[in-house]
């Protein structure tokens, strides 16, 4: 296990390192310089066949993994992900690929310059991956889980992350995320399940020590006509309640995995984006917002920016990569606004939406899920107004890609049969100009490592 | 299963006991020189032997009655001399040189592995009479044919994966008999098929003929069953490592020229108990109550625990011949029954299988008509198959493994190992198969070929801890309705012979129709039963060439425009992630092959043999499944792949009983349009996990007399070479990351049978994977390291 053996790999340094300290002051001839880098490993030493003429020199310190920079990510065709790494703000274009070939890289978290993940090679578990001081992305930990399938991993800050292996439904565990040791569980089986099937959890949203998790059927991802969400206290490793968004009855209300932690705005009013449904059965998707202070959904706040949009679009009105703004009460998000020509035309051929057969909304929804019919918009979360943004092409609504900042301004994803880029925009001032694009490979995203989530 | 296995070892031996003779003796030439390699050959009961490089021969097994011997050696006339038999015989044979010139004189006796091999058509046919005495399967011979990978995911009986020039899984077929292996129901796999049950493999590469053909993209693998038409009984024995055990009991009785009755079977069994390296299992770390805290991993060797395979095979076959209605007309029934146990997914993860397993129970009938019509000018023959077949898959359990064969405290909530959720499906199949096949020499140098072949399945099952779908409010499990295929495919084909029978040209065309009806697992919302049916229509195309330059060279060229229809998956969907594409369309491929093969006999038993074949592959609208959404995916006609390749095969008999044999396989298979988002990504780039480079090398020497007269060693010796190669899409191997790199593999398989062949006697010792290296299959799957395996054949 990797993990237990860096654990007693650190202690074997610890002591190699006392000894060698010893060795070094019986040495030399400056009782002064005796001083131990930390984070002193194995490698950081160079042995010499004559250990007594050991100077200042012999002593090699690790370099340090990157603390800044971008990792670009795509997918082959074959499945297969490919990432390189770019010291400086990528321009022009990046070729992927001749980039570094993993069976899987999708991040979800990054905090202190790392990224977590579900393993690299597919096994069970999480890996912690960090550009080296070579620039090679390499992993460097990893925690294994026993369901193969788990993937929801987050971090709160350099002591306290929390992750789901699948195989125990009910329970989420805590884990530092520096040693990757785990420290204790979180029993959540108290929460509402509807249906009392086991539940997976979708995603893991932080709120001081309080951690939000929108749940979702574990063994078929099944949906439920209510948005549940449990909560847990990373401090006292207890469960604390539940809430839910209510829908229509009958309708099943879908939530999608995002990136990071980007969730609260300036009063620390937690906000959760559900997808609404995806079926064509008219719940739009909303944005559900916990006050600061409450634990419960307000039922009040009903903020639909794809119904906002346009009331019109009831096939997809759905919303996907939500980002709020750090300190403002504004947020980014892809947000479904035309139904596609194409589309019209299946259902005006059939005399009507009643008409439709099984194998034309089959087409419809094909068409749907493809077409890039969807607009990057600022989402205001105080006045629930949705305004696109302008000089950002129109992308498909669960195109991929996440959004990233640097120098103020936020990097936004494109990745449509006709370009893959990322687009710069300037909040304040509404500048856009494309920054730089991708080929080589699919779009899966770019991360800022310099930035926690 | 062990009264099958009783039944096989208690067949009354003695209705096939009688007296049997040997004809034995020399031939030389004129000037008393002895001839190495002249061929011996009885007209009946396909009885021959070459001589050796005393030109000492002997024909072993040979009933009393008349007989026609032929004698010939190349570049002497032949001789034929009626004998009557009735004892052992020695006849001694002197031939005179041929007035011909030596270049014009043909070879005769050639196997039938060696006429195919030399076909317009590029096809690779593997003669197991050479190893029938060796304890393999016949997926183990496969691997020394040019251009064919043989992945397995374990031991004896786990899941064969072929990869003919760079194609794989649907692309390439698999027939027994010229029949799809799938409408034997399962039974009977490439991976349970011991040599000793078959004549020979015909590998075609490409280019399938109408006669054989059905809807391969990239070629096939014809299973030819041993042929019986001499009166024998022949079993063996043999036991190896991880407690596996194979028997097998073929056999034969005439009771007339006119009627036979025949029998071929065999048994398998093996714990495939071997060890695999640097595995990584799951530990569980409790808290201080007891309670499981966290997880971690450790990387051990050990052995795999789950992973049995047993598997029978028996069929009785009535064979009427020589009637004025047919020529041959072949009734029989066949029972197979195979029982799996499963001990992992599609790779190795930290936690094994522990429960999951399968069993397949097949009962088929079959007839098998031929008759010569028109002064022989016609032949027509007809081939139809009926099996029933039954298919339980357990994967329900509230356990979780480790790789120690431990149960984890944690316990399975999913209920399942495999699959998503439990499954205790059981599933009966009724399938059918019919072939006509009519062939008509329209002059001596024109011959014509007409085939049908028409294939009905019907699948249906009950899965009581399965899936449902909601229909009008009422819960239906959705295997309980059938699921129906139709493939009718015919061909037409027409072989010219020109420039005395220099120049052999093949022009043929192929019609596939196919109509599949399966459940809409999307029409959630309907109020009926909703069955959805979609048909296709689509035409095929190709030729061959073949000229022969001289007598020991020829160059051959063959295309084909080839059709890969739909599998029911790719249409209907899985009934989970994987949603329906009614509209997806056959993949298409134009495959052209071409080659030169020289192959010459130099006198005193040297022999040298060089096949060079090229091949290019254009594939189009290849099926590929492509995400929908962010949780769902579907099949989709996108990606085009081009391939190429080289294969040399070599075989050298530099001196009396010792032979060389070499095959070589470079190959390219790069992604010309992936059909991603961003289209072209991945052009110019290999196909993943498919090796580019891979040969083997053996080396067979036969000692004459050891021991006692007329008693056989033989001595042989296999390595096999796979190049690296990566599990990932990458432009280069050299800069891959080498966590997904399959390293250069290099195995060494040996032999040593001795034969006694006047008790019918043989014993065999193999020894596979001498060195002990680690090996991988599919996804880096362990392979078996040393091991070995023991076996008696007995012949009667």
């Amino acid at each position: 296990m990797k993990v237990q053996f860096n654990l007693m790999q650190l202690r074997w340094n610890v002591f190699l390192s006392l000894l060698l300290a010893v060795i070094f002051v019986a040495c030399s001839d400056d009782d002064d310089s005796n001083t131990e880098p930390a984070g002193t490993t194995d490698d950081d030493v160079t042995m010499t066949d004559d250990d007594a003429s050991m100077t200042d020199d012999d002593m090699v310190e690790e370099p340090e993994n990157k603390s800044s920079g971008f990792v670009i990510v795509g997918s082959t065709s074959s499945g297969s992900e490919l990432v390189k790494y770019s010291e400086e703000l990528p321009t022009g274009n990046i070729d992927l690929s001749d980039g570094k070939d993993f069976a899987a890289f999708f991040p979800v978290a990054l905090y202190d310059n790392a990224l977590y993940m579900a393993r690299v090679d597919n096994s069970a578990g999480f890996s912690k991956v960090v550009v080296d001081a070579d620039g090679e992305v390499v992993e460097e930990a990893v925690i294994p889980t026993i369901d193969d399938g788990s993937f929801q991993i987050a971090v709160k800050d350099s002591e306290t992350g929390v992750f789901q292996d699948r195989a125990t439904p009910d329970i989420i565990s805590i884990f530092n995320p520096t040693t990757l040791e785990v420290t204790g569980n979180i029993d959540l089986s108290a929460g509402l399940v509807p249906g009392d099937i086991d539940q997976r959890y979708q995603r893991f949203m932080f709120r001081g020590d309080d951690v939000f998790a929108p749940i979702r059927g574990n063994d078929l991802g099944e949906s439920f006509p209510t948005l549940v969400v449990h909560q847990g206290n990373v401090g006292t490793g207890t469960f604390v309640g539940d809430t839910e968004r209510i829908g229509n009855g009958f309708s099943d209300i879908l939530y999608f995995n995002d990136f990071g932690q980007n969730v609260l705005d300036s009063q620390g009013n937690l906000y959760i984006v559900d997808a609404g449904n995806v079926e064509g059965q008219g719940v739009p998707a909303r944005v559900n917002k916990i006050p600061a202070g409450s634990n419960e959904i307000d039922p009040d706040y009903t903020f639909e920016p794809a119904a906002i949009l346009n009331p019109a679009n009831v096939f997809l009105p759905t919303v996907f990569t939500f980002y709020v703004v750090p300190g403002t009460d504004t947020a980014i998000a892809v947000v479904n606004s035309e139904t596609p020509q194409e589309a019209i035309d299946i259902v005006l051929d059939a005399g009507g939406l009643e008409n439709l057969t099984n194998e034309q909304l089959n087409q419809i929804f094909n068409i749907l899920f493809t077409a890039a019919s969807a607009r990057w918009c600022e989402l205001d979360l105080v006045n629930q107004t949705v305004t696109p943004i302008d000089g950002i092409p129109p992308v498909g609504v669960f195109a991929a890609g996440s959004v990233f900042t640097h120098e103020g301004d936020y990097f936004i994803p494109v990745a449509t049969p006709d370009e893959t880029a990322y687009y710069r925009w300037n909040a304040t001032t509404g500048a856009v100009s494309q920054a730089f694009t991708i080929s080589g490979a699919d779009l899966v995203g770019v991360f800022n490592i310099a930035n926690n989530n | 299963m062990k009264r099958l296995f009783f039944l096989l070892s208690i067949v009354p031996l003695t209705i096939f006991s009688q007296n049997r003779f040997t004809i034995s003796g020399a031939v030389k030439g004129e000037n008393g020189e002895p001839l190495a390699f002249a061929n011996v050959l009885l007209n009946k009961n396909n009885k021959y032997a070459v001589a050796d490089g005393d030109g000492k021969y002997i024909i072993t097994d040979v009933r009393k009655g008349n007989y026609v011997i032929s004698v010939s050696s190349l570049g002497f006339g032949t001789l034929t001399q009626n004998i009557a038999v009735s004892g052992d015989l020695v006849l001694d044979f002197t031939l005179n040189e041929s007035v011909q010139n030596l270049d014009d004189v043909t070879v005769i006796g050639k196997s039938e592995a060696t006429k195919i091999s030399q076909k317009a058509i590029t096809i690779s046919s593997l003669d197991l009479k050479q190893v029938a005495d060796l304890s393999l399967g016949a997926e183990e011979v496969l691997k020394t044919s040019t251009g064919v990978v043989v992945r397995q995911s374990g031991g004896l009986g786990s899941n064969v994966n072929i990869n003919l020039n760079g194609l794989t899984g649907q692309a390439v077929r698999i027939y027994y008999d010229g029949i799809p292996i799938q409408v034997y129901g399962s039974g009977i796999q490439l991976n349970n098929i011991p040599v000793d049950a078959l004549e020979r493999i015909d590998v075609y590469k490409g280019v399938m003929p109408v006669d054989i053909g059905t809807d391969a993209l990239g070629g096939g693998i014809n299973l030819i069953p041993i042929a019986q038409n001499d009166d024998n009984l022949r079993t063996s024995y043999s036991v190896g490592s991880f407690n596996t055990h194979r028997v097998t009991l073929n056999g034969n009785k005439n009771f007339s020229d006119k009627t036979a009755l025949s029998v071929l079977s065999f048994f398998n069994y093996s714990d495939n108990d071997y060890e695999m390296q640097n595995i990584p299992s799951i530990v569980e770390n409790l808290d201080e109550n007891g309670n499981v805290l966290s997880v971690s991993e450790e990387t051990i060797d050990t052995d795999r625990f789950h992973d049995q395979h047993t598997s029978a095979f028996a069929e009785v076959a009535l064979r009427l011949k020589n009637r004025t209605w047919a020529d041959q007309f072949v009734i029989a029934a066949s029972y197979s029954s195979r029982f799996d146990e499963i001990q992992q997914g599609n790779f190795i993860i930290s936690t094994s299988v522990g429960k999951a397993e399968r069993e397949i129970d097949g009962f088929n009938q079959r007839l098998d008509y031929r008759k010569k019509l028109f002064n022989d000018k016609a032949e027509l023959r007809y081939y139809g198959i009926l099996s029933n077949t039954t298919t339980k898959s357990n994967d329900s359990t509230t356990a979780i493994y480790n790789w120690r064969g431990e149960v984890l405290r944690t316990p399975n909530t999913s209920g399942s190992e495999i699959f998503a959720i439990p499954t205790l499906r059981e599933g009966d199949e009724l399938g059918t198969a019919h072939r006509l096949l009519f062939n008509y020499a329209i002059n001596q140098s024109l011959d014509f070929t007409f085939s049908e072949f028409y294939r009905y399945s019907r699948i249906k099952g009950d899965d009581p801890v399965g899936n449902r779908l909601t229909i009008n409010g009422e819960s239906i499990d959705p295997n309980t309705v059938p699921s129906k295929l139709n493939r009718n495919i015919i061909g037409i084909e027409l072989e010219q012979r020109l420039f005395q029978d220099k120049l052999t040209a093949i022009g043929f065309y192929k019609n596939y129709m196919y109509s599949a009806e399966s459940i809409d697992i999307l029409a959630g919302a309907a109020t009926v039963l909703p069955i959805r049916q979609v048909d296709d229509d689509e035409n095929g195309f190709g030729f061959a060439l073949k000229y022969q330059v001289a007598p020991a060279v020829f160059i051959r060229g063959s295309f084909e425009r080839a059709i890969r229809i739909p599998t029911e998956t790719e249409v209907f969907g899985d009934f989970g992630a994987i949603l329906p594409n009614y509209e997806l369309r056959p993949e298409r491929s134009e495959n052209l092959n071409v080659g030169i093969s020289f192959e010459k006999g130099f006198g005193n038993g040297s022999y040298a043999s060089l096949k060079i074949d090229g091949f290019i592959r254009d594939q189009q609208d290849l099926i590929r499944l492509e995400d929908l959404g962010p949780e769902n995916a579907v099949y989709v006609n996108e990606a085009e792949v081009d391939g190429k390749g080289v294969e040399v095969s070599a075989r050298i008999t530099p001196i009396k009983n010792l032979n060389f044999s070499g095959n070589f396989t470079h190959q390219s298979n790069e992604i010309d349009e992936d059909g991603t988002a961003s289209a072209g990504t991945s052009e110019g780039v290999q196909v993943p996990n498919i090796p580019t480079l891979f040969y083997n090398i053996g080396a067979v020497y036969n000692l004459n007399n050891i021991f006692k007269s007329q008693n056989n060693l033989q001595l042989s010796w296999t390595y096999f070479h796979t190049d690296r190669f990566s599990i990932n899409e990458v432009n280069d191997l050299d800069t891959a990351n080498p966590d997904f790199v399959i390293p250069v593999q290099n195995i060494h398989n040996a032999g040593i049978t001795y034969n006694i062949p006047q008790q019918g006697l043989s014993f065999s010792l193999n020894v596979r994977n001498i060195f002990d290296e680690e090996v991988f299959d599919n996804f880096r799957i362990p392979r078996p390291g040393f091991n070995y395996a023991f076996k008696i054949n007995y012949k009667l």
